[in-house]
């Protein structure tokens, strides 16, 4: 059964910390866009 | 250089509220789907006859690697043909095919990794240079240069265009892995599913189990796929912007001392090395 786990475990683990990092990576462009538009406008 | 793609086009646009309402629901859809899917998996089906609970692993490695042999990699050639293609161009499918790209790296990977464990108990090695395993393992080496081309500094336009060749070329190894099987006596068993014959070899509760793991692991793959694409647009937006506050201080520099630092729009950018 390690196998078994071992496969789910890393598989699921691997997509879900590649899903985190890709929110991360648009909240940050998000935040930097809302604070250049702004300036854009000034 | 072709002009026909501009990097503003759309660039620093809002998401639309559908298009975060999408995102939403195909994210929430595929986490429950795969949350079904690991409980039948693991807990609900029966054991094999021949492969007992090891089959288990057949509700995880053929959708991941559905999703990184077809779709991932579909998605990648075909919107590199329609960026190669001057009455489709646009800068939608570059966008799009890069965002397959590195979704399907992931997927991938994986696939290559949970075959390795299927792999060590049934066959007693964890890699042999089979067919399908090495066919596969390129396809891996072909994505990963598709995206180191993409960070080599150029025109947008030009770098475009060559990754958009680059996965044309790299997509001749999605046939050899899928008819690996077929081609070479290998280690890895026929198609279960997508076989010659298109007659499942997997029946019941166990053939039910593993159409959810495909359909949920497809929708992850898309919420994957578009949260990837919102944050290509949104780097772009931040590029152009980046370009326009540095142009605006380098204009600013060449400007006479009485001059306030106005607009840019309104001055001759300060030509310099002439």
């Amino acid at each position: 059964m390690r196998y078994i786990d071992a496969g789910y475990v890393v598989g699921l683990t691997v997509v879900a910390a590649y899903a985190v990092v890709l929110l991360g990576r648009r909240r940050r462009l998000e935040r930097t866009r809302r604070a250049a538009q702004p300036e854009a406008g000034a | 250089m072709t002009a026909h793609a501009s990097t503003s086009e759309a660039g620093a646009a809002p998401a639309g509220r559908g298009f975060t309402r999408a995102l939403r629901v195909l994210g929430v859809l595929g986490i429950v789907g795969m949350g079904f899917t690991v409980w039948l998996g693991l807990w609900v089906t029966p054991p094999d006859r021949t492969q007992g609970d090891l089959v288990r692993l057949v509700y995880l490695h053929p959708p991941i690697a559905w999703i990184s042999l077809y779709l991932a990699f579909g998605i990648a050639a075909l919107s590199s043909v329609l960026w190669l293609w001057p009455r489709t161009r646009s800068r939608f499918w570059d966008r799009l095919a890069v965002s397959a790209m590195e979704v399907g790296v992931v997927f991938t990977a994986l696939t290559l990794f949970t075959g390795s464990l299927w792999g060590r108990p049934t066959w007693g090695v964890w890699w042999a240079w089979d067919a399908r395993l090495t066919a596969t393992a390129l396809l891996l080496v072909l994505q990963l240069g598709y995206l180191a081309l993409r960070r080599v500094p150029s025109d947008p336009d030009v770098r475009a265009r060559r990754a958009a060749l680059a996965a044309v070329i790299a997509a001749v190894d999605v046939p050899i892995v899928h008819f690996s099987v077929n081609w070479w006596r290998t280690l890895h068993q026929n198609a279960t599913v997508l076989n010659a014959n298109l007659s499942p070899t997997i029946h019941g509760a166990m053939a039910w189990t593993l159409l959810l793991g495909f359909v949920a692991m497809t929708l992850v793959f898309f919420w994957l796929l578009l949260l990837r694409y919102r944050i290509e647009v949104l780097a772009e937006g931040a590029g152009d912007a980046a370009l326009q506050v540095a142009l605006a201080e380098r204009w600013s520099e060449g400007a006479p001392a009485d001059e306030p630092a106005g607009p840019a729009s309104n001055r001759e950018p300060a030509r310099s090395g002439s």
